[in-house]
């Protein structure tokens, strides 16, 4: 990246942080960026970020949008964020998918708080029945997705907007990028990976570490369940295996409901 | 085999070999790389396997790459941008290539010269320099070079080896080959019995390699086309994961997305292109979301198609080489050698 | 090494003309770096650095009812390029490389009957085919042109529609719409109902159609049961293209190459294809 300068900049945008339920992982992933941190701000005038900075301002044009919806005031605030910004954008796999806090979604309130609390949640804060994704309640107008974002893909989107253009999210599997790494299929290996059905633009990190995909961007634009749990069982895994994997991040009902189907039950829920 | 030249180099020399290509060239070949075997740069010393099982990556990565910069573009100070092509990188040397990627190689030349494209790969192929490799038994269960004529296939190799552990014989296939040979080791030809070793281990070496086609890969394009509308595509395309795999291991394909890059601020970038493929969504869809070829049927119908019937009808070469990567790391092993034998059945 | 043959030509935008809400009309100038002689059905690879690159079918041609040294494109905003390039303003730069495609002899043609079909946005790449043979007038007989859009709002080129209207002695043209609000005087009705007007003689005549996919099927049946032999129909295919020069394989099209091959083919070279129509 290259030094920006003053006179050859157009307006600078102003965009704004904001966390619902979340690790606030994806907003650690944006400052760690140092080497490019510099070009950001002169690129955009951040005007609210918490984990960054002390000034809360309103005014601004984008907003990037951190975590999922899993309290009643949740909605009020996003229909908020939604108001003031020109653009919203959902940022990782809480934001854009309900993410790990959507695991829980299948249990009642109640039961999960005497397991958690012992009963002493009563009265201390609300929760929704179902940890959500931002789209469920407002219009997104584009996603950054993962757990965490991608530095790159979230620079590439910046990019993109101050180009005056559309961010692109890669159509295609994990696989794509795995294969082109050179990386030992992890499924070829009896390992449990998600790849197959799994949306890229993480430069497939994880299988390159021996870690299986856990489709943490979501599905890509074709994915084949059913071939997914073929897959397993052919690598002697069995096929619930898959949908027990598929629940870590892709639970939350219009999501679980792709995939659901076409796999049988998870013995875990 | 004997109006070539063929020579002796003693394995120790290999070191020497590498030292003499790597001041020309950037040397690859094969090395183990955790679980598998991959291209990789390698200097005198590297541990280098001539016997392999075939890598994951085919050798087109070093021709056609995987990531490549077309252009650099710069937006001058009146709003005009200028553009420069990338320096130009060495040479690539090849050490051990595999029949069936020698084969490879002759498709990504005849499909590159016959089209209008430009000479950025046809260049790159006329500058490498390649060893091949004479495989004694098939380097895995997938693989099915003897039924697409690869096995015996040592074009464009420079120079082309026959494995007898202690010591190679090298057989001169281009003017450069024993000029680099003859730098790295004196040049001292094969004794009369090696020869005879030779000519008895090439004459059952076949017996080694099951067939499993029942036709021979000219009668594809007519057999393809008989089976158009065949149940069997269905059949198949229900286990593909549309993953992409098949695309990218592949020695002959050649298809490639374009996509840009740049600074915040827009004043500099690239644009890069980088492998795609028919499996891979997306592939055909245009501005406004319209895809062309929509299902996993018509996409799995036309990547085979393309290998046993476009490309010999299109290019004189069939698309396939038999190496059987696309097999073996299908998630749900789907199987062209299966396909073209079904297809092709038993006629 | 030699350099790419992907890198493009800055051209200046000379006008830029809103024509409905969803697109612009470019008059440019022409590549230089080469001599730019494009054949009507021919198409350039249009770029904004940063951005993408993407195939447009050129709307004029160099010398014939555009001047010398200057072509047209019309360009609907579609995806996350054209959203940028249809912004652009006069005296701004589009990169430009081509003209790449099949060239279509055009003496075949001579002496014969023309159809030209245009569906919507088809009407660009069919325009360089129309502004020639009105050029050549005397090298055809009868010529019909029919021309739809989906409203009266999404008419394109109306002021050639009405130039070519005004030569009703020798020109036929008809003009519908599928759907249309108070105000439209004109027909109602898909495209292949100003076919029965057509009083053309189907054994000495070429048509060519270019308009939205769906379009295709129903144009080609109606004019094979015209009479019209199938290697005298001839379509514009589209399809996703990256590089324009039959390398890339994104608009490979069984074992055709789009960007070399067509994007104009013959009905009959096309009808066995399963991906063509």
């Amino acid at each position: 990246m290259t030094k920006t300068h003053a006179a050859a900049k157009p307006a600078r945008p102003k965009a704004a942080f904001f966390s619902f339920g979340s690790c606030e992982g994806c907003q650690l992933q944006v400052l760690s960026s140092e080497d490019v941190l510099l070009d950001l701000v002169a690129a955009v005038e951040i005007v609210n970020f918490r984990e960054a900075i002390d000034e809360r301002r309103d005014d601004y044009d984008i907003a990037f949008v951190e975590g999922s919806l899993v309290r009643p005031e949740d909605i009020e605030e996003i229909q908020q964020i939604r108001k003031k910004a020109q653009i919203l954008v959902a940022i990782g796999a809480c934001a854009c998918l309900g993410g790990v806090n959507a695991i829980r979604n299948r249990r009642p309130t109640s039961e999960l708080a005497k397991d958690v609390y012992g009963g002493r949640q009563d009265g201390v804060f609300k929760t929704l029945a179902e940890a959500a994704p931002l789209v469920s309640v407002v219009q997104v107008d584009y996603e950054i997705r993962g757990c965490p974002i991608d530095r790159t893909e979230f620079l590439e989107s910046v990019r993109s907007l101050l180009a005056g253009t559309t961010p692109t999210v890669p159509p295609f599997a994990v696989c794509v990028s795995c294969t082109m790494r050179g990386t030992a299929c992890l499924l070829g290996r009896g390992i449990p990976c998600l790849g197959s059905v799994a949306r890229a633009g993480c430069y497939a990190v994880c299988p390159a570490y021996g870690a299986p995909c856990e489709a943490c961007r979501g599905f890509h634009d074709a994915p084949n369940f059913e071939a997914l749990g073929d897959a397993f069982f052919r690598h002697e895994m069995p096929r619930t295996l898959a949908a027990e994997k598929l629940q870590l991040f892709n639970n939350f009902k219009d999501i679980r409901e792709q995939w659901e189907k076409h796999l049988p039950s998870p013995s875990i829920t | 085999m004997m109006e070539h030249e063929i020579y002796r180099f003693p394995r120790e020399r290999l070191d020497a070999l590498i030292e003499r290509l790597g001041r020309e060239y950037r040397v690859v070949a094969p090395v183990i790389k955790g679980v598998q075997h991959a291209w990789e740069e390698v200097r005198p010393g590297t541990p280098v396997a001539l016997e392999y099982p075939t890598t994951l990556l085919p050798p087109r990565q070093f021709f056609a790459p995987q990531r490549e910069v077309l252009y650099r573009y710069r937006k001058g100070d009146d709003g005009k941008v200028t553009f420069e092509t990338p320096p130009t990188e060495r040479p690539v040397a090849l050490l051990g290539v595999h029949g069936c990627d020698l084969t490879g190689l002759r498709v990504l030349r005849s499909f590159h010269e016959s089209s209008c494209g430009d000479r950025m790969v046809t260049d790159r192929l006329d500058q490498s320099f390649i060893l091949g490799i004479a495989c004694w038994v098939p380097c895995m269960a997938e693989a099915f070079c003897r039924d697409m004529g690869s096995l015996e296939n040592e074009i464009p190799a420079d120079l082309y080896a026959w494995d007898f552990g202690e010591v190679l014989l090298l057989k001169v296939l281009k003017a450069r080959g024993r000029e680099i040979l003859a730098d790295a080791a004196p040049l001292e030809a094969a004794t009369a019995d090696e020869m005879a070793l030779l000519r008895r281990r090439m004459r059952v070496r076949h017996e080694a390699f099951p067939t499993h086609l029942r036709f021979p890969p000219s009668k594809l394009p007519v057999a393809l086309e008989a089976a158009e509308s065949d149940i069997l595509w269905d059949a198949n395309a229900d286990r593909c994961l549309s993953c992409g795999r098949c695309n990218l291991v592949c020695p002959t394909c050649t298809c490639f997305d374009v996509h840009d890059t740049g600074s915040l601020d827009g004043s500099q970038g690239e644009r890069v292109r980088s492998w795609h493929g028919c499996q891979i969504p997306g592939f055909s869809r245009v501005a406004g979301g319209h895809d062309f070829r929509p299902t996993r049927t018509q996409q799995l119908r036309y990547r085979i198609f393309r290998k046993g019937k476009y490309m010999p009808e299109r290019y004189g070469m069939v698309g396939c080489t038999g190496c059987g990567r696309c097999i073996k790391h299908c998630p749900t092993h789907i199987s062209i050698r299966d396909i073209f034998r079904q297809v092709g059945g038993t006629a | 090494m030699m350099p790419s043959r992907m890198i493009p030509e800055a051209c200046r935008v000379l006008e830029a003309v809103p024509v409905t809400g969803k697109e612009m009309h470019f008059v440019l100038e022409a590549p230089q770096q080469e001599p730019f002689r494009p054949e009507p059905g021919q198409f350039v690879m249009v770029s904004l650095p940063g951005i993408g690159e993407a195939p447009i079918s050129i709307a004029a041609i160099p010398g014939e009812g555009t001047p010398e040294g200057t072509f047209e494109l019309l360009i609907r905003r579609a995806g996350r390029l054209t959203n940028l390039v249809t912004r652009l303003k006069a005296g701004e730069y589009l990169y430009v490389r081509g003209p790449y495609g099949r060239r279509v002899g055009w003496e075949s043609f001579k002496g014969t009957n023309l159809v030209l079909i245009a569906g919507g946005l088809g009407l660009a790449p069919l325009r360089p085919f129309i502004r020639r043979a009105l050029i050549r007038r005397q090298d055809f007989r009868r010529i019909d042109i029919a021309v739809g859009a989906r409203s009266p709002d999404e008419l394109l080129f109306r002021d050639d529609i009405a130039s070519w209207s005004a030569r009703h002695d020798d020109v036929h043209v008809g003009v519908t719409v599928d759907a249309a609000s108070n105000g439209w005087g004109g027909r109602i009705g898909v495209i292949t109902t100003l076919f029965d007007d057509m009083r053309t003689d189907t054994e000495d005549a070429y048509a060519f159609i270019c308009g939205p996919p769906v379009m295709y099927r129903h144009a080609i049946r109606k004019l094979l049961a015209m009479g019209f032999y199938e290697n005298h129909v001839w379509l514009t295919l589209e399809r996703r293209m990256k590089c324009g020069i039959g390398i890339c394989g994104n608009c490979q099209m069984n074992g055709l190459y789009l960007c070399q091959q067509g994007p104009l083919f013959s009905y009959r070279e096309v009808r066995h294809l399963k991906e063509a129509v």
